[in-house]
């Protein structure tokens, strides 16, 4: 598509477009990732770049010409689509590496603060906030085998904030301080919470009036999303000495009556939506499958971390389709538009691949990707580990792991909006590629 | 040949000369991109004219790392770092550097693709390290030894092949299965006081161990990072050796 077309697109796109399933994490209650739209499969241009003062790991969402997402600097943005011009921005007590969400014409996210605060959608003015127990990052003596192993260390990977997401009137999220939450979307009042054993940063999904979410205590629940009322629970792996190989940091994906979720323990998660029974799982060999799945014509597709495999599986058995070698860590959830998957990689690239083969059909490398300072990427734009994990000791670590996203990394699910794409990076820009 | 001779009798004085001159500590600087790393280089010969060295970079946890791989030409030289910085695929990193004043040298550094700029100076005599070297391990050692730890609720299968050479060095291979296969790669094996370590310095892992011969079992401890296990080896079914 030439650059004027697509933006006639978008355009046309905007005009037509009101709040709808662009405005919500992974597009939609369910969490499929797909968007109604179809992906540029040649990358033309940046149409524009949008700076703030930290990095961006939360996703942006759309609605009535409005992209929508949180910055680490503590701000929640409000941009106008066409032109990336500030539209507003809403100061919290904390980091937003939180997806909105918007419903009713009004906002809902989570800062680090431990709030979650309702705005309204078109000024960023405050129409209430709710205090939860407090925000916390997963932590474990002796995790990922830091040292000292008897002192508890908070994970440096634990990047996200839970999503919210709004349904029959009420507004569900997961907090750090255990337990997940249904307020009022109106009021913000407390309807019920539910607890669980840990940290609750993966967002929640609904469907067919069940709340669906996985926690760090290594369980998977759904629960009434009228009551709070548990229907099932699901166990993952445990890791009781390293604490690497445990929780559900990835969001769920509930298409056809099936819950698709990654997991720490390293399994990819098909679970019947309505028993809690596992109908199959798939094994990446010890690495971690943090991102959401996005299903789409009865295929699912996600990727892993350590491992850096592109994986599209068949929804009904788990079977492998495709599988590709990627070169880095990935964390952002693929998201399906048309016959294109996007999907970022911490190595600061957004990368464009044909869902049918898996093909790479074009990449986007940040510029602080390019500049690679301190040498955190080979030549080959591999995480360079010689130079970064060195030491177990002290904060080197999570020094080490600030260090690794210094590079643009995209932790944020790719939006696609009239043939637009919207991303966030921790190089503190929300990129339109088009 | 003459004109060779000739040349030789002009060149070598110039060669020995230089060689002698990049003797020494050199400390300095990597120019990596928004990152000056500091890097200490101890290069000496021998009595036989063979080259020696190791290297400290602070900020990056080495001390006297041995350098592999000397070559001295002239007045330039270039070194492995051996297993430091080395990264799969890339293989080891590499200092090429070039004597521009009595006392200075410049050149570059290569890891992982990327180069920077290095620019040291001669502060000292050299004070190499010596680095830790394998030796022989009892006859009755040598062959392939098997065992299973558990680590995070979950079994890890451990398989440790322990071979002697003519050089009077034992090398072992050693793997460990879990989730995944993992071939750890050994920089040292040492058997002393009939203690064995066989030491894998990259991926942090140790075993230690003595032959309980009474049971034929190799008794000790496996180190993994910050966590040590019990691990009892014993002999696999087909000798290796």
């Amino acid at each position: 598509m030439k650059p004027a077309t697509a933006g006639l697109a978008l355009a046309v796109f905007l005009a037509s477009a009101g709040a709808g399933a662009q405005s919500t994490f992974r597009g939609d209650a369910a969490h499929s990732g797909v968007y109604a739209t179809e992906a540029p499969r040649q990358l033309h241009r940046i149409k524009w770049r949008f700076p703030t003062g930290d990095r961006i790991v939360s996703s942006p969402v759309y609605a009535n010409g409005v992209i929508y997402f949180g910055g680490d600097d503590g701000n929640v943005y409000a941009v106008d689509a066409t032109d990336g011009r500030q539209l507003w921005k809403r100061a919290t007590g904390g980091p937003v590496p939180a997806t909105p969400a918007v419903a009713g014409g009004t906002l809902y996210v989570g800062s680090y603060d431990g709030k979650l605060y309702a705005l309204d959608a078109r000024s960023g003015v405050p129409r209430w906030k709710f205090a939860t127990q407090g925000e916390r990052r997963f932590e474990a003596r002796g995790i990922h085998g830091l040292q000292p192993k008897t002192q508890t260390i908070a994970d440096p990977f634990d990047v996200f904030l839970s999503s919210p997401v709004v349904a029959g009137g009420a507004v569900f999220f997961g907090s750090g301080d255990g337990n997940v939450y249904a307020l009022d979307a109106a009021s913000g009042a407390l309807r019920w919470k539910f607890r669980t054993g840990d940290v609750v940063h993966a967002s929640p999904a609904y469907a067919d009036g069940v709340v669906f979410f996985g926690s760090w205590d290594s369980y998977f629940y759904a629960v009434d999303a009228a009551t709070g009322v548990e229907k099932w629970r699901f166990h993952g792996g445990e890791d009781p000495v390293f604490h690497n190989q445990v929780g559900f940091q990835s969001s769920p994906a509930v298409v056809d009556g099936v819950v698709y979720t990654g997991c720490r323990d390293s399994n990819l998660y098909a679970i019947d939506a309505a028993t809690g029974k596992e109908r199959w799982h798939f094994g990446a060999a010890g690495s971690w499958v943090v991102t959401s799945p996005a299903v789409a014509q009865g295929k699912v597709v996600l990727a892993t971390s350590d491992s850096s495999l592109y994986l599209v599986l068949d929804a009904a058995t788990g079977r492998e389709l495709v599988r590709k070698q990627g070169k880095a860590f990935v964390f952002s959830s693929p998201a399906v538009a048309g016959s294109v998957v996007l999907v970022g990689v911490l190595n600061g690239t957004l990368e464009a691949r044909d869902l049918a083969s898996g093909e790479l059909l074009w990449e986007y490398q940040t510029e602080a990707s390019k500049r690679n300072d301190g040498w955190v990427l080979t030549a080959e734009r591999r995480f360079n580990a010689a130079m970064l994990f060195w030491s177990t000791w002290r904060e080197a670590p999570i020094v080490a792991a600030d260090r690794q996203f210094q590079v643009g990394s995209i932790f944020a699910s790719p939006l696609i909006v009239g043939g637009v794409v919207f991303f966030g990076s921790s190089d503190g820009n929300l990129y339109a590629l088009e | 040949m003459r004109r060779t001779m000739l040349a030789l009798l002009f060149f070598l004085p110039a060669v020995s000369g230089a060689a002698q001159g990049l003797e020494g500590r050199w400390d300095g600087h990597i120019r990596i991109p928004d990152r000056d790393a500091p890097m200490i280089v101890d290069l000496a010969r021998d009595a036989t004219g063979a080259w020696s060295g190791s290297i400290i970079l602070p900020g990056l946890g080495v001390k006297g790392a041995p350098l592999a791989n000397i070559v001295v030409t002239g007045n330039e030289v270039a070194f492995d770092l051996g297993t430091v910085l080395s990264t799969p695929g890339d293989g080891p990193a590499r200092v090429k550097a070039r004597l521009d004043a009595d006392d200075r040298m410049t050149g570059e550094l290569r890891q992982a693709g990327n180069a920077a700029a290095v620019s040291l100076t001669r502060v000292g005599a050299a004070q190499v390290d010596a680095p830790a070297r394998s030796t022989a391990v009892a006859g009755n050692l040598v062959d392939r030894w098997t065992g299973q730890y558990e680590l995070g609720g979950y079994p890890r299968q451990v398989s440790l092949t322990l071979e002697n050479h003519a050089n009077g060095a034992a090398t072992a291979k050693l793997v460990i299965v879990g989730k995944q296969t993992t071939d750890v790669p050994v920089d040292l094996v040492v058997e002393e006081a009939r203690l064995l370590r066989v030491q894998s310095q990259a991926y942090r892992v140790v075993f230690e161990g003595r032959l309980r011969e009474d049971a034929d079992e190799l008794v000790g401890t496996i180190e993994v990072g910050a966590f040590e296990l019990p691990l009892v080896l014993r002999r696999a079914a087909g000798r290796a050796s």
